[in-house]
């Protein structure tokens, strides 16, 4: 039987057109979700019920996606508590950082499974406990939401297994095919991935490995393998030498191994009455180099004024020796009188003196062989036995590379850890030339310039989540744990790798059969491997016993080297450096970094360029001016700012910012200047000449943390020469007798205030601290410090408990000059008056921290009694007590308490209203990046005042163990976090009532002074005067 | 009959004044004298004794001053003591002005209370006024009258009145005693 | 009866009874608000609300909105904080010091420039309030018992003894201006024809009747408040110096605040009281009470008063050249000659010089320029609180932390908000309550009223006149 149609009413019978728009619209349309999803929706006219729909569509994803996040499952509490894991207590995990030239030996602290602080490794002979700013800041990069959290093709996510057949099969063809494969990477410390490497190589044949290094050191590669027929990076000794001079080397900052020539360099600066000695430093360079500010002396020279100085030195040197000279060498009279200066002086300290150039010029770094030679250092500062695996990148490699994959000869290319889009000079061409390659695989961690380009996506681990070993100086093995599970769903490169040679065993047992292999039979002190290598994971090291170094013969052509290096250039100049804090760059996505002040320029999250200041004056600029720079065929428009010491007509700018695709809070930071970088004969160079530089009229609003730049003569800062200490210890340091004398004298009934038991004090080395930034890092990560982002550093803003204060003094008419005129109305611009020499500058670092002043003027004046002193001698913050006066900040001598102005960490009382939402706070407050905050210390909301705690968290944490052992608690057990950061062991802490302590033992030191102690509010932290070698260096 | 009252108007204050001594001097009882300000000599004139209230004004101070410094004293040594910038626990300059302040106002506030009570005067207090021009620029001498007050009495206070220059007499009978 | 001399000019002038002056300063209040009022209240009220609306931008967002920094963190707001602070002290003063002095000319002025302490100090309240990161917390000031274990606040700090002398100060002007109001209410009152405001004011003239009784407790209470009065008004701008005076930062840790900051603050209320009570004159067509005499003795105080600050000031920069110490010598310099020159000279250009000008007795009885030199003072008060507090932290003892402040629009808006509150509330009370006090105006009618004083002189021979002048200026 046929079925009925019911209708109400004849409209629906006839369907009538109102009829039909009535009943469609009785019922709502589907979610328009695919339209959301198509591009072409955003111009749709929305309509209201779309929004609906649009709003509630995306709350429930948001909900979905914000529920299922990994690190949430690690708040579920364990049903069996895994034996190493105490909630509330840390865990220590030896292991290494090490990423390109990068590398430390390090312990992780992790608290219930999550990594959260990185401290040195005392065991490790090649940083010996120290770190840095990047290794420090490496830790919130694991939980950086920028890196790409599974494998891709293209832009579409791909499984592993899909990946791996696919890359196989394609290899396969290139195998059979006899085609090109190249490796491109950084350098790699890791001797069994090298291994790994050379053993894919034999797998798949036709394969070459080649390392790129942006800020490279080829030129002394080549100019070794010419000299000494060695393509390596020697072992040097700063500790041995008494004479240094550096020809705009910065390796206290940058170069090869700044933390390892850290170590020995401030073990033979500190001075005390027992060894009332200390080396001498000689820097010639054209723009303020961290190191440069630690100098004895200081001489700027142009870029290409370098290689003369060389020469010219090489010259003097051989006059001594009584060799023949070679042609060039001029300079300017002021560097000749100061190499006249060096070079006797070396000649004297034959043997025990050392030349070190930054230049990346093979002939420049031939002769300083040559010098080094004549001088003996062969053998004693400098050795070949126990070589330096750093910056093992060799330009005219890439360079051919980049020529083979243009030429379309490379059939696959699978890069690791290296973005040379961004970082080569010619980026472009680079990325221009990937699109030439059949296969490219790129395995770095986020979808950087280069990656973008790459046909696979296949994210590595964070260091923290992967097995590695490292080889970072001959025989100096140190070895990575996984700290933390994966993340993401990424995977280990090396593991990729051996997936795709068909290998069985993952790259932890690889690992473990390498070292069986290769360095297990080196030692002896163990009989099986199990056991060795559970002790060498336990303490992350492995060294063999140092070889007595063995002298080396020079056979490189001098003369050759002379005629060949440019003879100095007239006009302006650019030369472009690597940034101390943020390096090549591949740290951009870092706030702690982006926020850790310039050593020199305290600019944060920009890059500028350094103007010398007569230059802006007779053109005058002033800092914030945009300019147009046009060098190597770039132009480029930077701010500048006015840099006191800069070699007269050279400009300076910083690599390592303006990234492009590195994640929110670095993208668009400062600008990309690695275009400046020339490729000069088989090197780059990283100076140019015949620079223009054109104001643009436009200002632009720094970020700087400190805008005056001396201490007016203030006794904030004391220091004295070598031969002064040496008459007297307490030179430069005369004001002690009166503040000793004075100090008793107080309006208070005495001792009404005991301090038994524990009294806590620290003491600061002006000579030791080298002002590299590590420490306010440290802190910001142990404290929970907030990042508050370029604007409100602009607004002078900036949180840092701990901040490095930098002093210039210029060369007056009769002594230095440390004031400014008073006639100084323009008040931030830095107007020096009756400076002669704007070149001749001396520098001091000073950390400043609360100094938890016995009489501190900032307790009486809280109105709700939130800060307060302890009976062990801290100033303490009581946050949640704080009402935000601010008149504690107002009162306090040293500026040194911070207000939280906005709510930068979204621990405040009203939530969403966090008023800066800058890149860096965004960053930090997200949910997963906050899984780096300190769980012992709270974080601060919006409206109180914080400030330096002495890491109160640690002391605590201290004595708690040795009263769990029941025993007395041991000097330096406790340690602050920018003490256990500093690479100088510029900082002493402890306690001061007992007189055996280190801290104790520096208050008695002739050296030792309080920063304005005439205000007799006692401080309890002491400095060294600060002693300079720098008597007749010319 | 209890709440009733002779009043008499004077437009100068000095005719007043000079009645209500001869009134007195006549051992009238005048009751009362309502007044736009205070006119000086009316006091001993009526002979009122001197108002006490300055006494009170002290007693309240010293009350002010004792709470003050033992209660800042007992949480400084006792209840609560912190180390505020190796200051004493007890730091007497500091306890001054929080004390001065204290004392002056339990003094001040005390004072106007008991002023207040003591004159019946407080938010909403409405009393009738015996004349409205009292308040204005007429003088008025109150005498009471109750059941023993006799007609001649009345009478006597009329024409006492009248010839201190009183320009209007009026009886009036109030609700309640004011 | 009192009698006073002939030779000193009347307070009160025209031909006035008890009666007329009743009539005159109950008009405004019982008459209809002109349109010239209506459009100017609207304006101050609007921005007023303008100002609220921006301290409630500043509670949600912080005090990042701002110009202050982690080197100078206090600037506008503890500035007009002071302020206003010191303008509040006119009212009491005049009406205590002056009252104790037995100033009669202060009856004219004395209720409007208490009106005006309590509203100033409203203003002035506000900044300390709400220059606290966590304005939600200012219970924590307060001494009350608490479940926090033993937790009270810090009786060391001069931000403390801030809290009390200001709401003590509140307090007491409050209570002394309205015990004094309570009489005129009364004649208010009973001149109502309305029923609403008899009632009103029924209410709030607490059942005055003025029985003998009462004025005499009154006569003693204004007496014994004037008398404590005198001392506190002298303490308050001390306390609040000391939240200077008692630091460690050059320029503020000075032991000369006290006594400067209460002349400046004497100084400051004067030029207030002027600024207003001459508007009000002309407003009100009040001339015949608030007379030339009246101004010109006001502008004397105004010229010992500047002149003690600018001696103070030259004491300043003698000190801070004599001690030897560098700090304070740097922290002058940078005053005169730094950043902030223009704040510096500003201050002695308007509180130094120019109030010398009222040496001369034309300028000193000159209404307009009375009331130009009033703004002018006030500004210059401005600029010295300014000078003090943000010259002397942007460049403290480490020059690394040296750094620069400038107000943003949110500060400005504040700052803008307080003057429309103060103006608002002021008209407000213009329009409500009598400006001069009636009572007291009536009492010294027969003795300072012009036709009064002529009739007295009239029928006494010359030297009883003189005699009886000898007698009045016995206390």
């Amino acid at each position: 039987m046929e079925n009925k149609t019911y209708w109400k009413g004849l409209a629906e019978l006839e369907e009538t057109p109102e009829f039909v728009h009535e009943r469609d619209k009785e019922f709502s349309q589907e979610l328009p979700i695919e339209e959301i999803f198509n591009s072409n929706f955003v111009q749709k006219p929305r309509a209201r019920r779309d929004f609906l729909k649009m709003l509630g569509f995306s709350v429930t994803a948001a909900t979905v996606a914000a529920s299922c996040k990994i690190p949430v499952r690690q708040a579920i509490p364990y049903v069996i508590k895994p034996e190493e894991i105490v909630p509330g207590l840390a865990n220590y995990y030896a292991s290494t950082y090490s990423d390109g030239s990068d590398y430390c030996s390090i312990l992780v602290k992790t608290r219930d499974g999550r990594p959260i602080k990185i401290e040195g490794n005392s065991n490790s002979s090649v940083t010996r406990g120290g770190t840095s700013a990047r290794a420090q800041a490496s830790i919130l990069s694991l939980y950086d939401k920028a890196r790409t959290a599974f494998p891709k093709k293209g832009d579409q996510p791909v499984e592993w297994t899909a990946a791996d057949t696919d890359i196989k099969t394609q290899l396969g063809a290139i195998k059979t095919k006899g085609g090109n494969i190249r490796i491109l990477s950084s350098t790699i410390l890791s001797p069994s991935t090298k291994n790994l490497i050379a053993e894919f190589g034999a797998y798949y044949g036709n394969t070459k490995h080649v390392v790129f290094e942006p800020m490279s050191n080829a030129g002394i590669l080549s100019a070794n393998e010419k000299s000494f027929g060695k393509r390596t990076i020697p072992g040097y000794s700063f500790d041995k030498a008494k004479v240094i001079v550096s020809f705009g080397a910065d390796f206290l900052g940058t170069w090869i191994s700044p933390i390892e020539f850290t170590k020995q360099y401030v073990s033979n600066r500190k001075v005390s009455k027992e060894k009332a000695t200390m080396s001498r430093h000689y820097q010639f360079e054209s723009h303020v180099s961290l190191t440069g500010s630690n100098a004895d002396k200081r001489i700027a020279i142009k870029p290409s004024e370098q290689s003369e100085a060389v020469i010219a030195l090489y010259n003097m040197i051989a006059g001594f020796a009584g060799k023949s000279g070679v042609t060039g060498g001029k300079v300017s009279d002021k560097a000749n009188k100061s190499l006249n200066k060096a070079a006797e002086e070396m000649w004297a300290n034959k043997g025990a003196s050392l030349v070190v150039c930054g230049s990346n010029d093979a002939n420049c770094q031939t002769i300083v062989n040559a010098i080094n030679d004549v001088l003996g250092s062969y053998g004693s500062t400098i050795d070949f036995d126990n070589s330096l695996n750093f910056s093992q990148g060799f330009d005219k490699d890439f360079s051919d590379l980049v020529s083979e994959m243009e030429a379309g000869s490379v059939d696959a290319l699978i890069i690791y850890n290296s973005n040379p889009v961004y970082s080569f000079s010619n980026g472009k061409k680079f990325g221009e030339a990937i699109k030439k390659v059949g296969l490219s695989v790129s395995f770095n961690d986020r979808k950087d310039e280069t990656t973008s380009l790459t046909t696979y996506h296949l994210p590595d681990h964070h260091y923290l989540e992967s097995w590695n070993d490292a080889e970072p100086k001959a025989g100096k093995y140190s070895l990575s744990q996984p700290a933390i599970n994966p993340i993401f769903n990424t995977r280990q490169a090396q593991d990729s790798l051996l997936k795709w040679m068909d290998s069985t065993i993952d790259y932890n047992n690889y690992l473990k059969n390498n070292w069986e292999k290769n360095i297990y039979p080196t030692q002896t002190l163990f009989s099986g491997f199990q056991s060795f290598w559970d002790d060498k994971i336990r303490f992350g090291v492995y060294e063999k016993a140092t070889v007595t170094p063995s002298a080396t013969s020079f056979s490189g052509d001098v003369n050759a080297a002379a005629s060949a290096s440019a003879p100095m250039s007239a006009g302006m100049e650019l030369m472009v450096y690597e940034s101390v804090s943020l390096g090549n760059g591949k740290y951009a996505n870092n706030p702690w970094l982006l926020e850790n002040p310039d050593p020199i320029t305290k600019v944060v999250w920009d890059n500028v360029l350094m103007v010398p200041v007569p230059y802006a004056k007779e053109n005058n600029l002033v800092d914030g001016d945009m300019v147009e720079v046009n060098a190597n065929g770039v132009t480029m428009e930077l701010p500048i700012v006015l840099q006191p010491g800069m070699a007269n007509n050279t400009f300076a700018t910083s690599v390592g910012l303006g990234r492009e695709k590195v994640g929110r809070a670095g993208d668009g930071v400062g600008k990309n200047v690695y275009p400046f970088v020339s490729m000069i004969g088989d090197t780059m160079s990283y100076s140019n000449s015949k620079v223009t530089v054109k104001p643009t009229g436009n200002k632009y609003e720094l970020a700087i943390t400190q805008t005056h730049g001396t201490f007016e003569g203030r006794n904030v800062i004391q220091q004295t020469t070598l031969s002064e200490y040496q008459k007297n210890p307490k030179a430069g340091n005369e004001s002690i007798e009166e503040y000793e004398h004075n100090n008793p004298i107080t309006l208070y009934p005495q001792d009404i205030h005991q301090y038994n038991g524990l009294r806590w004090g620290m003491n600061i080395d002006l000579n030791s601290c080298i002002g590299c930034g590590a420490c306010q890092v440290a802190c910001s990560t142990e404290n929970n410090v907030p990042v508050v982002g370029k604007d409100e550093v602009r607004r002078v803003h900036e949180m840092h408990w701990i901040r490095i204060d930098r002093y210039y003094s210029f060369a007056g008419e009769k002594e230095r000059v440390t004031q400014e005129s008073h006639s100084n109305a323009t008040g931030l611009g830095n107007q020096y008056d009756n400076v002669k020499d704007w070149e001749d500058i001396e520098v001091v670092h000073q950390p400043m921290l609360c100094q938890h002043c016995e009489n501190a003027p900032c307790e009486n004046v809280c109105p709700v009694a939130a800060t307060n002193h302890s009976s062990e001698g801290l100033n303490q913050m009581t946050y949640n007590r704080c009402i935000g006066t601010r008149y504690c900040a107002n009162n306090c001598p040293y500026k040194v308490r911070r207000f939280n102005w906005f709510d930068y960490t979204t621990a405040d009382s009203f939530p969403w209203n966090t008023y800066d939402k800058s890149q860096g706070v965004a960053m930090m407050i997200d949910d997963l990046t906050r899984m780096v905050l300190n769980p012992d210390v709270t974080v601060r909301s919006r409206g109180v005042i914080e400030k330096c705690s002495f890491c109160v968290q640690k002391l605590q944490d201290a004595k708690l163990n040795a009263k769990k052992q029941d025993r007395p608690l041991m000097d330096g057990e406790a340690r602050t976090a920018c003490q256990s950061a500093c690479p100088a062991d510029a900082i002493v802490f402890g306690d001061v009532n007992n007189k055996e302590t280190a801290v104790s033992k520096t208050r008695e030191d002739e050296r030792n002074y309080y920063v304005l102690a005439d205000l007799h509010v006692k401080p309890s932290i002491g400095y060294m005067v600060k002693v300079r070698n720098n008597e007749n260096m010319a | 009959m209890r709440n009733k009252f002779l009043v008499g108007i004077y437009s100068d204050e000095d005719k007043m004044i000079d009645g209500v001594r001869k009134m007195r001097e006549n051992h009238m009882e005048v009751y009362d004298v309502v007044s736009p300000f205070a006119v000086h000599g009316l006091d001993d004139a009526l002979g009122l004794d001197e108002s006490r209230l300055h006494i009170t004004g002290f007693i309240y101070g010293m009350t002010g001053t004792t709470i003050a410094l033992s209660f800042m004293t007992w949480v400084f040594t006792t209840d609560w003591p912190l180390n505020f910038g190796g200051k004493p626990h007890f730091s007497f300059p500091a306890f001054v002005p929080i004390l001065f302040e204290f004392t002056v106002l339990s003094a001040s506030i005390g004072m106007t209370i008991t002023f207040l009570l003591r004159s019946g005067l407080w938010p909403g207090r409405i009393r009738e006024v015996l004349d409205e021009r009292t308040t204005d620029d007429k003088f008025g001498v109150v005498f009471r009258i109750n059941k023993k007050t006799t007609e001649e009495e009345i009478s006597k206070m009329k024409q006492m009145l009248q010839s201190t220059g009183a320009d209007e007499i009026k009886e009036r009978e109030l609700k309640n005693h004011y | 009866m009192h009698a006073e001399s002939v030779v000193r000019a009347p307070l009160i002038y025209g031909d006035k009874n008890y009666h007329q002056i009743t009539e005159d300063l109950c008009r405004p209040i019982e008459g209809k608000p002109t349109r010239l009022y209506l459009i100017t209240i609207t304006i101050t009220a609007c921005l007023m609300s303008w100002g609220l609306f921006m301290i409630g931008w500043t509670v949600w967002f912080g005090i990042g909105t701002w110009g202050l920094n982690r080197t100078v963190d206090w600037g506008w707001d503890i500035t007009n904080f002071v302020w206003w602070i010191g303008i509040g002290h006119a009212g009491t003063l005049i009406s205590a010091i002056l009252l104790l002095f037995r100033q009669k000319w202060r009856m004219a002025i004395n209720r409007s420039a208490e009106a005006m302490t309590i509203f100033a100090v409203i203003c002035a309240g506000l900044f300390p309030i709400f220059h606290m990161g966590r304005v939600w917390l200012i219970f924590f000031n307060l001494p009350y018992p608490n479940s926090r274990g033993p937790l009270w606040p810090n009786f060391n700090s001069p931000l403390l003894w801030d809290v009390f002398a200001i709401s003590t100060y509140f307090t007491v002007s409050l209570l002394f201006w309205y015990t004094g109001l309570i009489p005129d209410l009364a004649t208010v009152r009973d001149r109502a024809k309305k029923k609403f405001s008899k009632f009103a004011y029924g209410v709030l003239s607490f059942g005055w009747t003025g029985s003998a009784k009462h004025w005499q407790r009154h006569e003693a209470l204004s007496l014994v408040l004037a008398g404590i009065s005198t001392p506190l008004v002298l303490s308050v701008h001390t306390i609040v110096s000391f939240d200077f005076a008692t630091s460690v930062i050059p320029g503020w840790h000075t032991t000369i605040f006290p006594p400067y900051f209460v002349a400046g603050a004497i100084f400051s209320g004067f030029a207030m009281v002027l600024t207003l009570m001459l508007v009000a004159r002309k407003v009100m067509n009040l001339q015949e009470y608030i007379t030339l005499e009246h101004i010109e003795s006001m502008n004397k105080i105004i010229v010992l008063t500047g002149s003690i600050v600018g001696s103070a000031y030259i004491t300043e920069l003698f000190v801070a050249w004599y001690s030897g110490n560098i700090y304070e010598q740097y922290a002058f310099a940078n005053r005169a000659l730094g950043p902030y020159w223009w704040a510096y000279w500003g201050m002695m250009t308007c509180n130094v010089i120019s109030p010398q000008l009222f040496w001369v007795r034309p300028l000193r009885r000159n209404v307009w320029f009375t009331f130009f030199m009033s703004i002018i003072i006030n500004c210059g008060m401005w600029f010295e609180r300014f000078v003090i507090i943000v010259t002397s932290i942007h460049r403290d003892y480490i020059p690394s932390a040296w750094s620069y402040y400038a107000p943003t629009y949110v500060e400005i808006s504040i700052f803008a908000g307080t003057v429309g509150l103060f103006l608002t509330a002021f008209m407000l009370f213009a329009k409500t309550m009598p400006v001069i006090a009636m009572a007291e105006t009536k009492h010294i009618l027969r003795i300072s009223g012009d036709t009064q004083k002529k009739a007295a002189a009239a029928h006494s021979h010359s030297h009883e006149g003189s005699a009886m002048s000898f007698q009045v200026h016995k206390p």
